[in-house]
């Protein structure tokens, strides 16, 4: 895991200012990606996910900020630099080229008044990576071809209203892909769409990433398309890391309840129809700084410890590690 | 294509209907225009001969019809007063009030759209309560107690323009400030406020995740998107000023559209208010449907509806 990585998330810690207080919503956490990697952040919603990725490339809303660690980029050449330090304008220069994104809500993401042809070229107007429009054209018209929208000369004048869901997130895809950048962040990238469409969205992806070479953080909740996805997991609670480990490992071998729920959460085709594992309550909606294992109040292993100390990240081989008393 | 003939015969209705009003209420208000128009020392003979030559003594209906006939040939009559044609004085008058109208917007959009754009993105910062307070200004003090004031300092104090409309271009500086001093104010809280709609929207994250600053953002996309309802209601302000600005003409001595109309009511000349009247309503309607014109040229998604 550790050889070439493209970025490092280093105590990463972001909070939301609420009542004049900054409360952490990210509480320190690591990650690394790796170069042609896809690596898959899973939690429950309002667990700190999008705003980890929101803050890699500053579109934090504005309530929020990154109050502590380092976002480490590491270049072709060898030397890094720390993301969560540059001013907008050097982000912005980025973002792109370098960090790509889609979001999670294709019809929203999208301004609904301009032709999708010119969102998408648009990107290559901002980064001037094509100076005649011409050409800027013909370029959007092929990355429209290469995402598989039918007709792509046709659709270039089309308006965000006019495609279905499936169509929309192809247009995401391709804004995202006509810099060549060489990380993704998907932020729930399938949530939004239909479960047929799902399948077809994420092999795009697969194959977008195969063919530019690039590394992916794909944001969700879904363990379904962590497996169909990604290399490598990360599994966040309350805006801690509980457990990671390389998807295969993971999927057989999962040692934090948390992680344990999620998996039984899905459903099985030979399973009981009438019965679905759930993972008792919610996310407490009043962040409080609390001293214990922040799922030890859902937990179905939990011990006397789990309540007044937190567990460190223990390493179980070599690139699986959990956070866990009990384990 | 239906949608705009259907808006265009609504506009000939409208047209139609103002008319009819205007010709009835012009009868059932007390006072004889030919008594009026002669002075207080005639006999009967001599009104009732006037009544006649002004086709006053025919019924209602007889009356309607022939001005309607006239009106549709673009004969509006002759006004009593000034013993001209109608049409001719409007048109006359035009050209100063269009003069002083498009100042007036440009004054107003100017401002109001920089401002409202300002205030949306530093809210509730210091420019933003300073430019909202302005504009509080703006659409609550009334258009004479502006235009006195601008007198009063440009003039005055200053000495710096003058204080009347002379025909110079620099004479029409105050009045077009006084005019648009509304309508600055309201459009820079209307764009204030539908710019600020659009600010949480997800696709100004998107445009800024494809490397536009925050501010480029807000400007390239938020704005085209807040632009709708303003746009709609810069039409409407744009046919009320062309409809002529009777106290802004009358403060600065503009021979405008608005004087016309004030001296028709004063000498109960019928032609006359008859004339403006329908002018302001014709500019309005037409005002109404350019401005759905717009909003359906600009916006795809009303393009598609049909």
């Amino acid at each position: 895991m550790n050889e070439d990585i493209l970025l490092e998330l280093n105590n990463l810690t972001v909070s939301l200012r609420q009542d004049k207080e900054m409360i952490p919503v990210v509480s320190g956490i690591n990650m690394s990606i790796s170069r042609r990697k896809i690596v898959g952040l899973v939690g429950e919603s309002g667990c700190g996910k999008s705003m980890t990725a929101k803050s890699i490339n500053h579109i934090l809303p504005s309530i929020a900020r990154v109050t502590d660690g380092r976002i480490l980029w590491h270049e072709d050449n060898g030397s890094v630099t720390d993301l969560a330090a540059l001013s907008e304008k050097d982000i912005r220069r980025r973002c792109g080229t370098d960090i790509a994104m889609v979001f999670q809500e294709p019809m929203s993401s999208l301004n609904p008044m301009m032709c999708i042809g010119n969102q998408i070229k648009e990107v290559l107007m901002i980064h001037k990576l094509e100076r005649d429009p011409v050409k800027a054209r013909q370029k959007v018209i092929q990355m429209l071809a290469d995402v598989g929208i039918p007709e792509p000369e046709l659709r270039y004048r089309s308006f965000p209203h006019e495609l279905s869901g499936g169509m929309r997130q192809r247009i995401m895809i391709a804004m995202a892909m006509i810099g060549s950048p060489k990380l993704l962040i998907a932020d729930e990238p399938t949530t939004a769409l239909d479960v047929s469409i799902e399948s077809q969205i994420l092999r795009l992806i697969r194959k977008m990433c195969d063919t530019y070479s690039m590394s992916a953080l794909i944001i969700t909740h879904n363990m379904g398309v962590v497996s169909a996805l990604c290399d490598y997991v990360y599994v966040m609670y309350l805006g801690t890391i509980m457990e990671q480990a390389p998807v295969g490992e993971l999927f057989k071998n999962p040692l934090h309840p948390y992680t344990k729920g999620l998996l039984s959460s899905i459903p099985k085709i030979e399973g009981n129809p009438e019965f679905l594992s759930t993972i008792p309550g919610t996310i407490p909606m009043k962040r409080t700084t609390f001293k214990g294992c922040e799922f030890c109040l859902r937990c179905s292993d939990d011990i006397k410890k789990c309540f007044f100390e937190k567990a460190g990240l223990k390493k179980v081989n070599a690139d699986h590690y959990v956070r866990c008393h009990v384990v | 294509m239906t949608a705009l003939f259907k808006r265009c015969l609504g506009m000939v209705l409208v047209l139609l209907g103002v008319m009819v009003l205007i010709f009835i209420a012009l009868r059932i208000i007390p006072g004889d225009p030919a008594a009026v128009l002669l002075n207080e020392h005639v006999n009967e003979a001599t009104i009732a001969r006037l009544t006649a030559t002004m086709n006053l003594d025919r019924p209602l209906p007889e009356q309607f019809l022939s001005y309607l006939g006239g009106a549709l040939k673009g004969d509006l009559g002759q006004s009593y007063y000034m013993r001209q044609s109608v049409l001719s004085l409007i048109l006359t008058a035009f050209p100063y009030t269009l003069k002083l109208t498009i100042l007036a917007a440009a004054f107003a959009w100017l401002i109001g759209i920089a401002t409202g754009v300002i205030s949306a993105m530093h809210h509730d910062h210091l420019p933003d309560y300073l430019f909202r307070g302005l504009s509080m200004f703006g659409v609550s003090v009334p258009v004479f107690m502006v235009a006195l004031l601008l007198q009063y300092i440009f003039y005055f104090r200053l000495s710096l323009l003058p204080l009347v409309y002379d025909g110079s271009a620099l004479s029409m500086i105050l009045p077009a400030i006084a005019l648009g001093w509304n309508s600055a104010g309201s459009v820079a809280r209307l764009t204030r406020s539908s710019l600020m709609e659009q600010l949480d929207q997800p696709y100004l994250d998107t445009a800024r995740a494809k490397g536009l600053l925050s501010s480029q953002a807000v400007l390239i996309h938020g704005l085209r998107n807040a632009m709708l309802p303003i746009i709609t209601m810069m039409a409407l302000q744009l046919s009320g000023m062309l409809s002529g600005a009777v106290i802004t003409e009358s403060v600065f001595g503009i021979s405008g559209l608005g004087r016309l109309a004030l001296l028709a009511v004063q000498t109960r000349d019928m032609p006359l208010l008859q004339g403006t009247v329908l002018f302001t309503a014709f500019v309005i309607t037409l005002g109404n449907i350019i401005a759905d014109l717009i909003s359906f040229c600009l916006d795809p998604r009303v393009r598609t509806k049909k």
